[in-house]
């Protein structure tokens, strides 16, 4: 019974056996074509789709930049071109002595002697002529050979141009030129060392804050009589517009009561009628810096900030005196970084009153004299004393002050000359940082800035070897504030937590088990292709 | 004659060789040689973090208010100084002694102070925003004090605290910044010019494998152990429950106590404070990107404020007439007859939304 069961289990196989063998010798045409286009067709979308769609969608973003245009960029070869005109005696022998001169290389200066015929009884007249012929653009500059007598040797103008004697020799002239009207020194310096200028520089930055402190340490005995506002709007706003083309600046006031300032003084007995007066050498100066900075809040803004702070120090420690080698100083200093503080004592006879009594004194503030020290402090910190001061003298007249005066293009060649390299500089350190790290992101907006940048560096460029000064000067302007935008922005930090080796580190895991079975299946393949 | 040209040609070139070989022993080059040891730095900032947080870290805390006390004593103003701290331990409610941190269990030295200016607490010390500012990409909007505002005039003290390993310090116990990052940071601090000089200080396990990578020049790097050690801290504090500080940063406060704002200590013996003796663990210094001797750098170089100052002086006369202004005059003259109406705005949400 189990045996013949057996048997006949045994001859079920061998029937199934059969079938078996029957299907798989049909199989080859079918199942394995089917095995085999499936296999393909998973690599296919493996490696042809899926590969590539991965390796895309986690890319570093970055728009396609003009590399080779910013490194080719090079500051040296800026040219500067500005005509400058001779009248007077022998002027066609004095342009041509001229020419033969050499002038640093950024220079590309053109000497144009005008004829005689264009003739006028006084200086002004012959300058308001030639003005008229659409000479004297911004930028150019003219030397008149007046044959009246002066002191000087030479007598600069207030608008563009400068008379010097009749005998002058073009030696003298290409010195006047050279060092007083081009400021060739001060513009090499600016083309070369542009990474000595900072954001913190006044007269480089774009857009700032002034803001004017008043700081009272005991306002319970010292009732300040003073208008910080009417300083504001009388002296500082005003003065500060006529650089408007140059900078942006806003004006702010504040009062500060009961901040006590550290810093160590001495008290030095005197001849006075209160009998000392105390110092404060000139190394604790940072010192106090250091004290109101902390107090006045000027952290709150957005924008570098100008402090200009006037301290009135109380009785007890008045007349205080800022000493210099040993000497009594101005009682006003400067830091580029901060601004200016001015220390304004009170009154001898009031102090000593105020010594006696306790009572309350009335400090009256000359709003002039505070309003010029100021001026004084913000001159210092812009660095106008160099453009503006007529050379030979100490008055420095912020009245003549304007658009339209050699003083005037100088100082916007210098900032011309600064935005240009700083923005070269900064456009090829992005370039070369994009180079090495890989994980930096140039978005849509930041590419677009660098392009333009890029773009009105080389209009700049070409406007100023065209002699376009001013046009110049708005490109560069814009181009500065592009490749900061560019370098400063944001968004290039946006992959910070997803470089490279992360990216293996996290898709290697996921993609493994879909592609062991694509590989092994390339041997398959290859044994089905290659048998 | 061609060849005696040549010969006299090389003759020159040896006796110039051999007078300036010779001017190099003088005094002459001396000068040369003190003037580019002399720092022409213009400004000081200093950026300090403490990248752990919870209360078993103390320590980290102590050490990074160490330093914080002494560039401050020094003349760093706090406006120039960065600090992150992760956690707050003085207002920490397991801390007996509120208000304060102490640097040992005598309880002497309270390095807390009374006037700590935070710039990133807690959560906000990250990977992302420590990166941020060093590269000075800050998030639009970020308040000026937040930033790192320096330029090519600037020495930088960075001084870094925290558990670290081979190659990465870790941030918050959640995320880590690696020693390529911090390279990559300071390697676009340089390009844009943003530091004269640099310092760096670490002081976590196998701090010496942070500055591996820097590739940057003029970076002076002193790690608190080499790569394979750990940092170990100095003391417990029984009264307060956890360990004070750790022994670099503890030894360096112990040096740096005794600096005053004049003094001529240099850098050079500031990176022998703490011998292995005291240290247990290395103390590992890398100078090669450094130009000038640390022998010869001051350490108020580093930890001190430096800030040019100019008094006017010079008799310059100002003239400038003012735009005279009216007084502003508040007229307020209530007008006759007229009654003051007074209505009541809308109070409800329903009403305002309708």
């Amino acid at each position: 019974m189990t045996t013949e069961d057996v048997t006949d289990r045994v001859s079920n196989k061998k029937d199934s056996d059969e079938n078996l063998e029957d299907i798989k010798i049909n199989q080859p045409k079918d199942t394995e074509k089917v095995k085999i286009y499936s296999t393909i067709a998973f690599i296919v979308v493996v490696v042809g789709i899926g590969f590539p769609v991965w390796w895309k969608t986690t890319e570093v973003y970055r728009v396609s930049l003009p590399n080779s245009q910013i490194m080719s960029l090079d500051h040296t070869t800026i040219s500067i071109k500005s005509t400058v005109f001779v009248w007077g005696e022998n002027s066609e022998v004095s342009v041509k002595d001229l020419q033969k001169k050499t002038f640093p290389y950024f220079w590309s200066l053109n000497f144009i002697s005008i004829p005689s015929s264009v003739n006028a009884g006084s200086v002004t007249e012959l300058v308001e002529l030639i003005e008229k012929r659409g000479l004297l653009k911004s930028g150019d500059f003219l030397v008149i050979k007046w044959p009246q007598k002066f002191d000087n040797n030479v007598e600069f103008s207030d608008k563009r141009y400068a008379v010097v004697k009749t005998t002058a020799s073009s030696d003298a002239i290409f010195d006047i030129l050279n060092s007083h009207v081009l400021k060739s020194k001060q513009m090499e310096s600016a083309l070369e060392n542009s990474h000595s200028i900072t954001s913190r520089d006044t007269s480089i930055s774009t857009k700032y804050e002034i803001v004017l402190t008043v700081l009272i340490q005991s306002p319970q005995t010292h009732k300040i009589n003073f208008d910080p506002r009417k300083v504001a709007k009388e002296y500082i706003t005003p003065f500060l517009s006529k650089f408007s083309t140059l900078t942006n600046a806003t004006v702010k006031s504040q009062w500060k009561y009961q901040s006590r300032i550290d810093f160590t003084t001495k008290k030095i007995p005197d001849e006075s009628k209160i009998k000392r007066h105390y110092s404060v050498e000139e190394h604790i100066l940072p010192n106090i810096i250091t004290s109101i900075e902390s107090k006045i809040g000027s952290g709150i803004s957005n924008h570098p900030v100008v402090n200009l702070v006037i301290y009135v120090p109380p009785c007890t420690q008045s007349p205080l005196y800022i000493y210099q080698n040993g000497a009594k100083a101005e009682n006003s200093f400067v830091a580029s970084s901060f601004g200016g503080i001015l220390i304004y004592n009170p009154e001898e006879e009031q102090c000593i009153q105020q010594l006696e009594t306790n009572e309350p004194i009335d400090v009256d503030v000359s709003l002039e004299l505070v309003s010029k020290a100021f001026l004084r402090q913000l001159v210092e910190l812009m660095n106008l004393r160099e453009y503006f001061l007529v050379p030979g003298t100490n008055t420095l007249n912020l009245n003549k002050v304007e658009d339209e005066s050699w003083q005037f293009d100088c100082l916007l060649r210098r900032n011309t000359l600064v935005y240009l390299s700083t923005t070269i500089q900064t456009l090829q350190s992005l370039v070369r940082l994009l180079d090495g790290i890989s994980y930096i992101v140039i978005n849509d907006d930041v590419g677009q800035s660098i392009i333009e940048a890029n773009a009105n560096v080389r209009k700049s460029e070409r406007l100023l070897k065209n002699g376009h000064l001013k046009e110049a000067f708005e490109y560069a302007k814009k181009a500065y504030l592009a490749s900061e935008h560019a370098f400063f922005d944001y968004t290039l930090l946006a992959q910070l937590y997803f470089p490279d080796e992360q990216k293996y580190a996290i898709y290697i895991p996921l993609f493994l088990p879909v592609l062991v079975p694509v590989l092994s299946s390339i041997k398959t393949l290859k044994k089905h292709f290659f048998k | 004659m061609e060849f005696s040209c040549k010969f006299l040609a090389i003759f020159l070139a040896i006796t110039i060789l051999t007078v300036t070989r010779t001017l190099g022993n003088s005094n002459v080059p001396q000068k040369f040689v003190d003037r580019i040891q002399k720092s022409n730095h213009t400004n000081n900032w200093a950026v300090l973090v403490d990248a752990s947080r919870f209360w078993f870290n103390y320590r980290h805390v102590a050490n990074v208010l160490s330093i914080y006390r002494s560039v401050k004593r020094l003349g760093i103003p706090d406006s120039q100084i960065i600090l992150m701290l992760a956690d707050d331990m003085a207002c920490n409610p397991r801390n007996s002694r509120p208000a304060q941190v102490f640097n040992n269990a005598n309880q002497h030295l309270n390095v807390y102070g009374d006037d700590v200016e935070v710039d990133y607490r807690g959560y906000d010390v990250t990977v992302e925003n420590f990166v941020r500012l060093l590269t000075g990409r800050t998030v639009n909007g970020t308040a000026r004090s937040k930033k790192l505002l320096t330029d090519a005039g600037s020495n930088v003290l960075i001084y870094l605290t925290g558990h670290g390993g081979d190659g990465f310090l870790k941030f918050q116990d959640s995320e880590e910044i690696t020693s390529q990052e911090l390279a990559d940071a300071i390697e676009q601090m340089w390009e844009k010019k943003r530091y004269n000089e640099l310092f760096f200080m670490v002081d976590t396990c196998q701090a010496a494998s942070l500055y591996e990578k820097f590739t940057s020049p003029n970076i002076l790097a002193v790690a608190s152990s080499l790569v394979g050690e750990d940092s170990l801290s100095h003391h417990v504090d029984p009264s307060i429950g956890v360990y004070m500080i750790d022994r670099y940063t503890y030894y360096a406060l112990e040096f740096l106590e005794k600096v005053q704002v004049n003094s001529q200590k240099t850098m050079g013996e500031f990176l022998k404070v703490c011998p292995k003796r005291v240290c247990i663990s290395t103390v590992g210094v890398r100078k090669d990107l450094f130009n000038r001797d640390p022998d010869k750098v001051l350490i108020t170089d580093f930890f001190g404020g430096v800030r040019p100052t100019k008094i006017l002086s010079d008799p310059i006369d100002i003239e400038f007439t003012p735009e005279k202004t009216f007084e502003e005059v508040n007229i307020n003259i209530p007008l006759e007859g007229a009654k003051p109406s007074y209505n009541f705005p809308s109070q409800f949400a329903s009403e305002l939304f309708d």
